[in-house]
């Protein structure tokens, strides 16, 4: 398992090539940490090389989540070729389509997103029977696996044109790759900034203090955390295993912190 | 000119609509065509049905709240549908109708959070249906009652939608009533025609301490009474909704500020009716609002569960509406007021 105990919402980059991904793993500073994918490691931000195509997008996306407790943030980053939209230009997906299947998601932006944003179709093989869409490999099974472990508002997939009608899907190799996928960062980074920022309310009570001390059963560790949140929303702030110093064990705990909820004033809505 | 959307500025950050999504069959639709006029600096993304957006298990209703998208969809089955037993003002046959899902406003004790995963707005365009099904069954109950504003606010994006001007000829010469519910002041498509005497516009109210503190969006309650105000004046019948009853400390004196500032700008006379009901919902529905808004105090005191419903602990509940009931009784006569006994939810 990674390292648990992060502040910052977790990252989850999952990145089709090692000539995309290495401009990633050089900004953010990741380690490499082996795995049957490979897998780069850092404080809050963890990448996966998922080979081409969905099956691997799908494979290494739930290896990642198996890594990491779920309900984080997801993106899936590599190039993708357009009709229209000129070599170098950042988009993000706001509907994918399994080009086999027809198949739509439609990732949401809450808030203004740093890029353009488009429709992306993922095809099973290269195309260059171009669209007024962008064509990729990994996007759908991707954004479908990502959604067994996280909220739609916080899976991304962000693309960097590589091909179109005017320059050559034949002209891709690994430094190119490498070099616009480096020119999507200022990008990358700004749409991990406004995932991060996405606010759904606080975070659930922290019980591990509570049950590092003292013992609950399962039916005490619900009362516990409801009672938590209870105290939190009367009191306006949340209350610690300190405040129980005198208690005996985790029936005694729940005694004490119902008088403590109990007794908190009613003051309204405001 | 939006300007329903003007007084929710600061939730939305000035943005109207970032996205809509439009039903691929309904492209060319003249409604939709000129919302997305209206709306050009939207992005417009096709879809094949509003459900692969609206109805995904995997979406953050309170995420979404903050820039809510519109879909523009084709309502398909039943569009009128019976209203819960217990629920109406004195009609013997009450349906209810949802032309548009979900609301501009963020009421914490709305069960619609509770209800839909998504909080994107919903917009069936296909009015002309609605239409249909209003007038076959005013054909085979010429008295029936028919509320809008269940699943939305009749009135907030009524500039935008323009279904108000759209509904009104069906109950023309007086067949059935329409009630129009509302917590905006958007009447200016109904000032500016004739009154119809069976269309009741209701506004819903709570204090004004208790609305800023859970109503995100509402205008302020003195812009609510003058709306009312110019719409009795202009022979509309308005109607009074306080429901869902919402329990302080010092409710008595909150509720009783209200009436007075109500009565003292309208007189009985122009009332059509007056309903009240207790704060209310299915437990299901509750535990998902309270699992979105886990630090909402409105959802931390004296609320007990009564079979599978959410509602006031006793004697707080009952002691509540009977006091509200009272106050009330001073300025509306018995007649006119009505409990919304309706086991159903809080809008």
């Amino acid at each position: 398992m990674l390292t648990e105990g992060v502040a910052a919402p977790q990252v989850h980059l999952v990145v089709a090539l090692p000539g995309e991904a290495e401009p990633i793993i050089a900004h953010y500073d990741l380690v490499a940490s082996g795995g049957r994918f490979p897998l780069f490691v850092g404080s809050d931000v963890f990448l996966t090389v998922s080979g081409v195509g969905k099956v691997a997008a799908a494979g290494a996306t739930a290896y990642l989540a198996a890594l990491k407790s779920p309900g984080e943030i997801w993106i899936n980053v590599g190039l993708a070729g357009h009709g229209s939209a000129p070599f170098g230009t950042a988009l993000l997906a706001h509907r994918v389509t399994d080009g086999e299947t027809g198949r739509n998601q439609y990732p949401m932006h809450t808030t203004t997103p740093p890029c353009q944003t488009a429709h992306v179709i993922t095809l099973a093989r290269p195309s260059t029977q171009y669209q007024e869409a962008a064509f990729d490999m990994e996007a759908s099974a991707f954004f479908e696996t990502a959604l067994r472990f996280s909220t739609v508002e916080r899976i991304a997939v962000l693309k960097v044109i590589s091909d179109n009608p005017f320059e050559s899907i034949a002209e891709i190799n690994r430094a190119r790759a490498g070099a616009l996928c480096e020119s999507l960062l200022p990008v990358l980074d700004a749409e991990i900034a406004r995932l991060r920022a996405l606010d759904s309310g606080p975070p659930a009570p922290d019980l591990d203090p509570f049950l590092a001390r003292w013992h609950f059963t399962v039916t005490e560790q619900h009362q516990l955390r409801a009672l938590l949140v209870r105290h939190r929303a009367l009191a306006g702030a949340p209350i610690g295993c300190a405040d129980f110093q005198s208690a005996k064990n985790g029936s005694h705990l729940l005694r004490q912190l119902r008088e403590r909820v109990a007794a908190l004033p009613l003051l309204g809505l405001d | 000119m939006l300007t329903a959307w003007q007084g929710n500025k600061s939730r939305l950050k000035g943005a109207v609509f970032r996205f809509i999504y439009i039903e691929r069959e309904l492209k060319n639709h003249p409604r939709v065509r000129a919302l997305c006029d209206r709306f050009k600096q939207a992005t417009v993304v096709e879809c094949e049905r509003y459900q692969e957006i609206f109805n995904l298990r995997a979406q953050n209703f309170r995420l979404q709240k903050q820039a809510p998208a519109l879909i523009l969809a084709r309502k398909t089955g039943n569009l009128i549908l019976k209203t819960p037993p217990g629920y109406g003002i004195g009609g013997a046959h009450n349906y209810y109708f949802s032309h548009l899902l979900n609301c501009i406003y963020d009421c914490r004790y709305c069960f619609l959070q509770g209800m839909y995963r998504s909080a994107h707005l919903v917009l069936f365009v296909n009015y002309e249906d609605f239409g249909a099904a209003i007038a076959e069954q005013l054909g085979r109950e010429p008295e029936s009652h028919f509320f809008s504003g269940y699943d939305c606010d009749s009135l907030a994006l009524d500039a935008v939608t323009e279904f108000s001007d759209f509904v009104l000829p069906f109950f023309a010469g007086g067949r059935g009533l329409l009630e129009l519910r509302t917590k905006s002041v958007q009447t200016k498509s109904l000032l500016g025609r004739p009154a119809e005497r069976n269309c009741v516009v209701a506004f819903s109210f709570t204090p004004d301490a208790t609305s800023q503190a859970v109503e995100a969006g509402v205008p302020s309650v003195k812009r609510r009474i003058a709306a009312m105000k110019s719409l009795a004046e202009a022979g509309w019948p308005v109607g009074l909704r306080f429901d869902p009853v919402i329990w302080r400390p010092d409710y008595a004196a909150h509720y009783e500020e209200l009436f007075v500032q109500i009565f003292s700008a309208l007189p009985e006379a122009a009332i059509h009716s007056v309903s009240l009901g207790a704060f209310r919902l299915p437990s299901k529905m509750f535990k998902t609002m309270h699992g979105l808004y886990p630090e909402e105090r409105l959802f931390a005191f004296g609320l007990a569960q009564k079979g599978r419903m959410v509602t006031y602990d006793e004697p707080r509940g009952e002691t509540l509406l009977g006091d509200v009931r009272q106050a009330l009784s001073r300025y509306v006569t018995s007649k006119k007021l009505f409990e919304c006994q309706d086991l159903s939810v809080s809008t």
